[in-house]
């Protein structure tokens, strides 16, 4: 079973976990519903990946546990916990969080939790949680990191105690900074074994060295678009708990993302709960070639 | 007694209190420098608000006044060197036509030209 953690900015949301149901306009996390705007707010964005992907790929929908936080930490913190006290029940074979606030003992709880569990989930951080689990240097607990260039800047900086105060920032991406960024991160003992990098040109990263590119097709209104990095960690993840190999799934979850974008036709404007429902289309064609 | 030019840290443990914090200390008319905390006072917040140390119960009382929560005031030993944060540094902005993208670190707005309406945004994580 895949589990997704993290956030979503709806003040009073209580505590809501169960299994992951998107529809256009509409999604059900166990019995609590979520409408118009907010299918796509937050973690819901990845989730609603996730539950597309698992359905093309004919397994089970993922498991969501989030919390309304709208930028206090409390929602945070109260997932941690539940997770921390509940994985080992739970035994997802991938666990994927994702918008969390910084956050230092209750992360490093649900981290020993985790590595408690048999057999250990594939376990991945995007967003928030990724920059925390960096932050206070548990990046090698983890097995995936899904890192746009500006995350990707903050993990390859060992001194930088925030992704704004990074010392090197990259703006344009090319063939060489992407490598030598990566290579620095996990050198630091700061980037997992898998790294999947989200840009103009995406890179799979593993051990430290590139091992592919995915350029085509290229979309650039993507770039624009809120949401588009949540939509390959929620793809990715759905993948690895397919059964398939990570640096595959690396692979094709960025070939899925670039497909949706083509299949939708955005531009700037386009909002990602307009490309989400092209997912399973994308899923077919790459899983088909 | 505070000695002239010793420095204080006003430190926070969301950066939603810690923006707050300068707007309000801003429009009291406090010299305040946005920064950086050093490593060992780090909090779950980053961005910390530097006052001078004459300045430092003044400024403390008009945030209670305004209901920003701080977590800690540091007096900072003399010669503390604080990373200041200058954000512009990190902007960049990309034509699409119709659009403009406008990119600072890794948050991105996108708008319309047209009427200035944002259409997108991005890198909230």
């Amino acid at each position: 079973m895949l589990v997704i953690a993290g956030t979503i900015p709806i003040d009073g949301m209580p505590l809501t976990q169960g299994p992951y149901i998107y529809q256009k306009d509409k999604v059900t996390i166990g019995d609590y519903v979520l409408e118009g705007k907010y299918v796509t707010l937050g973690t819901a964005a990845m989730a609603s990946a996730a539950s597309v992907t698992c359905q093309a790929l004919g397994i089970d929908r993922p498991h969501l546990v989030t919390y309304g936080d709208t930028g206090m930490g409390d929602g945070t913190v109260k997932i941690l916990e539940y997770l921390a006290a509940e994985v080992a029940n739970m035994k997802p074979d991938v666990l994927t969080l994702h918008y969390l606030l910084p956050t230092k003992e209750p992360f490093i709880k649900l981290v020993e939790a985790v590595d408690a569990v048999q057999p250990r989930p594939f376990f991945i951080a995007d967003a928030g949680a990724l920059l925390n689990a960096k932050a206070i240097g548990l990046a090698k607990k983890f097995d995936l990191f899904t890192p746009d260039p500006g995350e990707l800047s903050f993990i390859a900086d060992a001194e930088a105690p925030h992704p704004a105060y990074v010392q090197h920032f990259i703006f344009e991406v090319d063939d060489k900074e992407i490598p030598k960024l990566s290579a620095q991160a996990y050198a630091n003992g700061d980037a997992p074994k898998y790294l999947l990098i989200k840009a103009a040109v995406d890179h799979v990263v593993v051990d430290g060295k590139v091992v592919g590119e995915i350029k085509e097709p290229l979309v650039p209104a993507l770039e624009a678009i809120g949401g588009t990095g949540d939509t390959i960690t929620g793809v990715v993840s759905a993948f690895i708990s397919s059964g398939m190999d990570p640096q595959e799934a690396c692979l094709k979850a960025a070939q899925v993302n670039r497909y949706m974008g083509e299949l939708a036709q955005p531009t700037p404007a386009t909002q990602i709960s307009e490309l989400i429902p092209h997912i399973p289309e994308a899923v077919r064609k790459v899983m088909s070639t | 007694m505070a000695e002239e030019g010793d420095k204080a840290l006003i430190v926070f443990d969301y950066i939603y209190h810690a923006m707050r914090a300068k707007h309000v200390l801003d429009k009291a008319g406090f010299k305040i420098k946005e920064v950086a905390p050093p490593v060992e006072y780090r909090t779950g917040c980053d961005l910390a608000i530097e006052v001078g140390t004459a300045d430092v119960d003044a400024a403390e009382a008009i945030l209670e006044e305004n209901k920003v929560i701080i977590l800690d005031i540091l007096f900072m030993p003399k010669g503390t060197n604080l990373v200041p944060v200058f954000l512009t540094k990190l902007i960049k902005t990309w034509d699409y036509g119709d659009y403009m993208m406008v990119r600072c670190g890794n948050m991105k707005i996108t708008y319309r030209k047209e009427d200035g309406v944002i259409v997108n945004l991005s890198g909230g994580g």
